[in-house]
């Protein structure tokens, strides 16, 4: 890689063992500041694994992570937050029984900073902070295009909007790195197109960092700048998405069905 | 009722209410509803605090332990070390709060059923612990000859505490307190946090909120005003025996927040108050009494999950939204500046 692009992910030898079966293995991946990143790779072949090591819902059995160069492998979901960086979930997840405002709201907990007693008397500061929040809170649900929905509860949205909201609370911690795992999975071409230019202009306007992980692969090949391939658990390939269409383990591996969409 | 927000005709409501129970001792002399009235203030304190845990997901069968440390604190207090009731009530409440952060980090962590058990365990030790320990707690006999509150005499006041009025006064004043905190906690952010975390606890998570640390606040908040409810009651019936403070007593509160709704404030003291009201009204059927609430518990669960509260809604039929949003109107206030 080039020596301009500052590292802001960087795994190293990551290995997750389950039983006797490594879900991960030895796999060591950098991500540059500002780029989206793919991660591809057949049904089971670690990716979700991999994304649950990074956000530290799983402990890993062996390896390290590094975020912004500071080794973070036993960090708590929470403290990473505070760090920036952020993940969302495969399918639809958020509570789903509050309003879309107070979903987003509640993706702005990391930057409360508002004591107890604060928040429980309802002083001048936390009010102010609140309505801080609150407005911030409204940009982010009128950028991902929610603005009409601002007041429902979030298990009454159509399917394509709910993951938007997913994108939206994640983006209310203000994250300098998101990861998102499989975001277009159960979308129609023309709601993966909106996402696209959706994730676009994340990276664009706010600086931020994109690891994705997705099965739709003209989403994949048209978004990433880099991607990276994972079978069994390996990491088998890394580059650019033209690299990766000419790579030969990756036919092999994941590409191979479908000649006539690589070629 | 799950907007929490005050709007103005509950707010009138309210009121209304507390003034009723303000004039109540003027038309009420009969000592013994005086006494029943008492009561139900001490468990709507008790329910309202294990509401506060019910809302973070978890069912907890220790208020009645906790409840009865504060009673016991309080009592020893006051005995042992001859302190003021005044002294003893908010340390019997500290103490409780205190207690319960030992207790909330390891339990805590334990999800569903596990938790009950967990906390159903810890009322038994503690009861054994009040048993066994005839030197410092007086075992099966408990304590007796506990001191009534001091008069107060302050400047135009001039209260003693003889009969049931000042008792009924000060109950009174301790649920309402009780009441205004936890309904504080509801429209902060803070209460929104807890209503979040059951709802998508992995998520809650990994936005970062510390989830046992948010279950560890709201668990000693409501171990907090136990204390003080235990410690209330040490002092009103002036005798306390392990007997008070039997797990059965944690499942009376769990029922009484059930029946009258959790998505309120208003839940809990309104359980509390149909429930004992019924109990009493249902003495002379003597050990028949729970099948009748059982029966009732049944009912609500089935018919009204969300409890005696919902009942407004199933009735016009609208089901109102759950999300609790409603900005304060401070905040809204500040944006438009």
């Amino acid at each position: 890689m080039q020596n301009n692009n500052k590292v802001i992910l960087e795994l190293k030898n990551l290995t997750k063992i389950f039983g006797g079966l490594s879900a991960v293995e030895d796999v060591s991946l950098r991500v540059n500041s500002g780029e989206i990143m793919g991660l591809i790779g057949p049904n089971g072949a670690g990716k979700t694994t991999l994304f649950n090591l990074v956000s530290g819902v799983m402990k890993e059995t062996r390896g390290n992570v590094f975020f912004q160069n500071e080794d973070v492998t036993e960090f708590s979901p929470n403290q990473l937050v505070k760090k920036g960086l952020i993940r969302t979930f495969q399918g639809n997840v958020h509570f789903k029984n509050s309003t879309v405002i107070d979903n987003v709201l509640m993706g702005c907990h990391v930057q409360t900073k508002v004591s107890f007693f604060g928040s429980l008397f309802n002083t001048r500061y936390t009010c102010s902070r609140e309505s801080e929040l609150l407005k911030s809170a409204i940009d982010i649900i009128d950028f991902l295009g929610l603005t009409e929905y601002r007041n429902e509860l979030a298990k009454n949205l159509p399917h394509g909007y709910q993951r938007a909201l997913g994108i939206a609370i994640a983006l209310a911690s203000d994250p300098k790195f998101l990861m998102l795992d499989e975001p277009a999975a159960g979308m129609n071409a023309e709601e993966t197109e909106t996402l696209m230019d959706m994730l676009r202009q994340i990276r664009k306007e706010k600086g931020i960092t994109i690891l994705l992980v997705e099965h739709d692969m003209k989403m994949v090949m048209g978004i990433c700048d880099r991607i990276a391939v994972l079978n069994f658990g390996k990491k088998i390939a890394e580059g650019i998405p033209e690299q990766i269409r000419a790579n030969q383990d990756v036919i092999e591996a994941y590409l191979g069905v479908e000649d006539d969409e690589i070629a | 009722m799950a907007v929490n927000k005050l709007n103005n005709k509950g707010f009138v409501l309210f009121l209304f209410l507390v003034v009723i129970a303000f004039l109540a001792p003027l038309v009420i002399t009969n000592s013994y509803t005086l006494h029943i009235l008492i009561t139900i203030f001490i468990w709507s304190m008790l329910t309202l605090g294990i509401r506060l845990i019910m809302l973070v997901g978890h069912l907890n069968a220790a208020q009645a332990g906790i409840f009865g440390m504060g009673a016991y604190a309080s009592a020893l207090l006051a005995i042992r070390l001859d302190l003021s009731f005044w002294l003893a009530l908010p340390l019997a409440g500290i103490f409780c709060a205190l207690l319960a952060i030992p207790i909330g980090y390891p339990t805590l962590r334990i999800k569903g059923t596990y938790f009950v058990m967990a906390t159903f365990a810890l009322t038994e030790v503690f009861r054994m612990i009040w048993m066994r320990w005839s030197g410092l707690f007086g075992g099966p006999r408990g304590i007796s000859g506990i001191p009534r509150p001091d008069a107060i005499n302050f400047l135009w006041l001039n209260i003693r505490f003889v009969g049931k009025v000042p008792f009924y006064y000060l109950g009174l004043i301790l649920m309402l307190i009780t009441i205004i905190f936890m309904y504080r906690i509801d429209n902060s952010r803070i209460g929104k946090t807890f209503r979040c975390i059951p709802q998508a606890e992995l998520l809650a998570e990994c936005i970062g909120i510390n989830i046992l640390k948010h279950k560890v606040i709201a668990l000693v908040i409501g171990s907090f005003f136990a204390g003080m409810a235990g410690s209330f009651y040490a002092h009103y019936s002036t005798y306390i025996s392990p007997w008070d403070y039997t797990w059965m007593k944690s499942t009376q509160m769990l029922m009484y927040a059930v029946v009258g709704g959790t998505s309120a404030v208003a839940g809990p003291v309104l359980g509390s108050f149909v429930l004992i009201g019924l109990e009493e009204w249902l003495r002379p059927l003597q050990e028949y009494v729970p099948i009748f609430t059982g029966v009732i518990l049944i009912l609500v669960l089935r018919f009204l999950p969300g409890g005696l509260l919902s009942i407004p809604e199933k009735v016009s039929g609208l089901t109102k939204k759950e999300g609790f949003i409603t900005i304060p109107k401070r905040i809204r206030a500040f944006t438009k500046r």
